[in-house]
């Protein structure tokens, strides 16, 4: 009960009991505190003014009165105790004391409802405060989710609790966003140093995710993929070019075995897909080339010595000799081949003709062995001889030359043939009518 | 020396009653006829009895013309003539050889010299 309110009552009280008990002079001073109780202490102070005048009056309006201020008494003890239901019966069979009653009674409800509005609003800010330390305890036990309900039947609570409300959603999606990030670093993190553990295990195809629900990870995820992928094409770029070298050593190491064992012509491919390793191919390949050129030449002079010398041989061995005018003596040393038969033969004509020779003396007492073709060869140089109009004899037929004519079925029919060389001439002599004879004197 | 019958490419000289032929170009195988005509008529016209041909130019003699000569040789020689072939080369000899021709069943000589003193000139 608010003290005011005793107070109040006080002033009205105190002045009604000193009339009651005779002071009829008392009166309700000023009293605070709302029209309604000035209008009452106007109209009490009204009436014991009268009460003064007129003691009759006063004396059954003082029974009435007596009855009313007792209930009004009672009425505002019974509220200062508490029950803000109390309140006056306004009926003290005098009509202005009854109105008057009336009054104090909606005072009386008024102040209820004033009391019970003031109680009201503590108990919905109990409420809203219950309700708010529920919701912090909630998020700080980790329920992120935890609101406060904001329905307070308060306009302003329920605005605080508004706000209350978005302060939790901010901190529940911070607290997300961290929680987020931190997972998403630690898998981030997990991610890349299990990669870079097998790249250096030797898996050169390992790569991160990329995938770590943070745009920034991810892209950092990305960048690691692209080096990674870098260091593989690094790693097999180096493979690769140490298999070409191999490659290349073996090619080069085949060539020179093949060059070893005689064939000149021997090559590396010079093909390896590494300009470096081509460029010393090509090298490899001059050289080889080179060495072939030289050996081609040695073995060229070689062939041209063994030429000339076998040329010279065979030049020592069938000379063709003017013995006379008009006679040439063809003597045949050695074994004659086939390929040499036919250059004595070619030979020998043309020296006929140049030399106009008559007579062609062919010796074969140096022959020791004659094979088919150059008998052959033979038989050809005696008719061809004959044709180009130079006669020819042969001497020095030996049991072999002459076993393999006869094995042949040469015909020598139309060929002179005679012992020796000596005879050959003496016979050319003849059939150019020539006569040797001593000088005379 | 007359030239008395040119009929065909081939010159026939006459000398001395001898007929020289120089065949200075490898003749065709028409014109070899006509040297085998013109020949015939030369040596009935000149009553010439030597003959000579002298192929000393020519570095091929193939089977037409061995042919040809052949047939001088034996005409001339029924008509009293005694043949001779002078100047063969020696790659044609050889050719000759290689092929089977051992003579053209008339005597060959190195030279004109050789030829007209075996003929009796």
């Amino acid at each position: 009960m608010e003290k005011t309110l005793e107070k109040d009552l006080g002033k009205f009280i105190k002045p009604l009991d000193m009339f009651l008990k005779g002071t009829t002079s008392a009166r309700v001073g000023e009293v605070p505190g709302g029209a309604a109780l000035e209008t009452l202490r106007k109209k009490l102070n009204e009436v014991l003014d009268h009460a003064e005048k007129d003691n009759e009056t006063f004396h059954r309006i003082n029974m009435c009165m007596a009855d009313a201020l007792t209930d009004w008494f009672e009425a505002l003890n019974q509220m200062k105790a508490g029950d803000l239901g109390a309140h006056v019966s306004a009926q003290y069979g005098d009509e202005f004391l009854d109105q008057l009653g009336k009054q104090l009674n909606e005072t009386l409800s008024a102040m209820k409802a004033a009391e019970e509005e003031r109680e009201y609003t503590n108990r919905r800010k109990a409420e809203a405060l219950k309700d708010w330390s529920k919701a912090l305890k909630a998020v700080m036990a980790g329920n992120l989710e935890a609101r406060v309900s904001a329905r307070y039947g308060d306009e302003f609570l329920d605005r605080l609790g508004g706000q209350i409300n978005d302060i939790l959603s901010h901190v529940e999606r911070d607290n997300e966003i961290f929680h987020r990030t931190n997972m998403g670093m630690a898998d981030a993190l997990t991610d890349w140093f299990e990669a870079l553990n097998q790249m250096k295990a030797g898996n050169l195809d390992a790569h991160v995710s990329g995938e770590y629900g943070d745009e920034f990870l991810d892209q950092l995820g990305k960048q690691l993929n692209e080096t990674l992928s870098a260091m593989k094409a690094a790693e097999e770029e180096r493979e690769y070019t140490n298999k070409r070298k191999a490659e290349a050593l073996e090619d080069w190491f085949k060539a020179l075995k093949e060059v070893k064992a005689g064939n000149l012509d021997a090559r590396v491919s010079a093909r390896y897909e590494d300009e470096f390793l081509d460029k010393l191919g090509d090298q490899i390949n001059d050289i080889l080339a080179t060495l072939k050129a030289v050996d081609d030449e040695r073995n060229r002079q070689r062939q041209q010595l063994v030429d000339q010398q076998s040329k010279l041989i065979q030049e020592l061995s069938t000379p063709i000799i003017q013995v006379w005018d008009e006679i040439l003596a063809l003597p045949v040393i050695g074994i004659v081949d086939s390929v040499r038969a036919q250059e004595m033969m070619e030979k020998l004509l043309e020296r006929v003709v140049a030399s106009q020779a008559r007579c062609v003396i062919i010796d074969l007492t140096g022959v020791t062995m004659i094979d088919t073709k150059t008998a052959d060869y033979l038989i050809k140089m005696v008719k061809a001889s004959t044709l180009v109009g130079s006669q020819c004899i042969i001497t020095g037929i030996g049991p072999v030359v002459a076993q393999t004519i006869t094995r042949m079925g040469l015909d020598l029919q139309g060929i002179v043939t005679l012992r020796d060389l000596r005879d050959g001439l003496k016979r050319a002599f003849q059939d150019m009518n020539l006569e040797i004879s001593e000088k005379k004197g | 020396m007359q030239r008395d019958f040119a009929l065909g490419v081939i010159p026939i000289i006459r000398m001395k009653g001898l007929l020289l032929v120089p065949i200075q170009t490898p003749p065709s195988d028409s014109q070899a006829r006509q040297l085998l005509e013109d020949l015939l008529d030369a040596v009935i016209a000149t009553g010439s009895k030597k003959l000579v041909l002298d192929v000393s130019a020519l570095d091929m003699i193939d089977s037409y013309l061995t042919r040809i000569f052949y047939d001088i040789v034996n005409a001339a020689g029924k008509l009293g003539v005694k043949a001779a072939i002078v100047g063969i080369r020696p790659a044609v000899a050889i050719t000759l050889v290689q092929m089977g021709v051992e003579s053209f069943s008339v005597d060959t000589f190195l030279n004109l010299d050789a030829a007209l003193e075996k003929l009796g000139a």
